[in-house]
């Protein structure tokens, strides 16, 4: 009888992990798709990008590691935390690696500094949304955490 | 609460596709655009020298480019700015090729404090060339190319090589002065007229000469001119003025002594 159970709980433990596991694996090859294709497109730049490279590289994979927690702990109050957490993440790394958004390389004896602080201002806002989206479904999850009990008793 | 947070996702989602769009988009455009300079050609005048570049943009990305700015600085080694020039174009639409002429001018006036060290000693020139532009009003972007201009001297080493002189009477004398050259410019010959005035001790004109110089690029002249000089008034010390006349520059006196 207690086998029985424990097989049980093991079955509905898979049941529910696989679909989230399924979830994370296509979220994370969508991402590293985005990433080829990003680096494909700047193939004809040649090596002027190859400094920035390992600050992508991080990026992408701290991204993917954020996409597989986040999944995997959805139904929990830490899907939320992940969700908000993976928000300040972006803004932080994006500003840090990137100093302030003025990007500098150099091919042979070219300066070149491309200036994307417009666009990285609208990537920290958008990243501050998904941070109070994280926080507000965050609240609505407790929320509604807390009716439940309050109609069982 | 629900139906907020569904219109935050929506709104977050759909901003985000836009904004990885633009990225995209700008970077496959930034690749598919085309700044160069062409060939230079170079215009000397008497009061300066102007080396014209054809200035090729080639828009075929999505976006339009504009405030482009392109700025070129000549300084000597020194870093005195020698000549500063600067090209404007506000607006290269997209899928548009746009030819404009980029002019360097370089006022012979501003560089005739070190002329004379120009024509006798090489030395090198610091070329500075920005080029700004805004990708798609938005992203400004700038390059600095820097590089050393190598500077031959036209007259590297002008010496005068032997002053001798023969008399066939007294009051008639051949003074017979030979003199060497190095044209070190890889830019220009040497080809023109150089006058020769010999004074002797007491500061008297005793004769005027003239040849003609022909130094190729990176070659080496000597030449020999004969002076008929007054043979009574001639010392065995003196000076010699040397004046050169060609299509790009007129210099002198320059003043050797002899003797």
């Amino acid at each position: 009888m207690a086998e029985d159970k424990k097989e049980t709980e093991k079955n509905r433990f898979w049941r529910n992990m696989v679909p989230k596991i399924i979830r994370a694996a296509l979220k994370s090859a969508i991402i590293m798709l985005l990433y080829f294709l990003f680096f494909m497109l700047l193939n004809p730049f040649g090596n002027s990008f190859l400094g920035y490279q390992l600050v992508f590289d991080v990026f992408v994979a701290t991204y993917i590691a954020f996409i597989i927690l986040i999944e995997l702990s959805s139904g929990t109050i830490f899907h939320y935390a992940f969700i908000a957490t993976r928000a300040l993440f972006s803004v932080l790394y994006v500003i840090l690696a990137f100093d302030g958004g003025v990007i500098a390389t150099n091919i042979e004896n070219i300066q070149f500094t491309i200036d994307l602080r417009y666009f990285m201002s609208i990537f920290i806002l958008l990243s501050l949304l998904s941070f109070v989206k994280g926080l507000l479904q965050a609240i609505k999850f407790l929320i509604d955490k807390e009716e439940r009990l309050f109609s069982q008793l | 609460m629900k139906q907020t947070l569904r219109a935050l996702g929506w709104a977050t989602t759909i901003f985000w596709i836009f904004l990885i769009a633009f990225a995209g988009t700008c970077v496959y455009s930034a690749a598919n655009t085309r700044i160069k300079l062409g060939e230079p050609q170079v215009f000397p005048s008497e009061t300066a020298i102007t080396i014209s570049f054809p200035l090729f943009i080639n828009n075929s990305g999505y976006y339009d480019i504009s405030d482009l700015n392109v700025t070129t600085l000549l300084e000597d080694i020194d870093g005195v700015c020698v000549s500063k020039s600067t090209t404007i174009i506000t607006l290269v639409p997209k899928g548009r090729n746009i030819v404009k002429t980029h002019n360097i001018t370089i006022n012979l006036n501003d560089i005739a404090y070190n002329f004379y060290y120009y024509l006798f000693n090489d030395t090198e020139f610091n070329l500075q060339q920005h080029f700004k532009l805004k990708f798609a009003r938005v992203i400004p972007f700038h390059a600095l190319a820097n590089m050393k201009i190598p500077w031959g001297a036209p007259l590297y080493n002008f010496s005068v090589k032997q002053v001798s002189y023969q008399c066939s009477y007294l009051t008639n004398c051949t003074v017979t002065v030979s003199f060497a050259f190095e044209n070190h410019s890889p830019y220009f010959d040497v080809i023109g007229k150089l006058r020769l005035e010999i004074y002797n001790s007491n500061g008297e004109q005793i004769g005027i000469g003239e040849t003609t110089a022909d130094a190729p690029s990176h070659s080496s002249f000597e030449g020999t001119v004969d002076i008929v000089v007054d043979g009574e008034k001639f010392t065995a010390q003196g000076e010699i003025f040397f004046y050169f006349e060609t299509p790009l520059f007129n210099f002198g006196p320059l003043v050797i002594p002899y003797g």
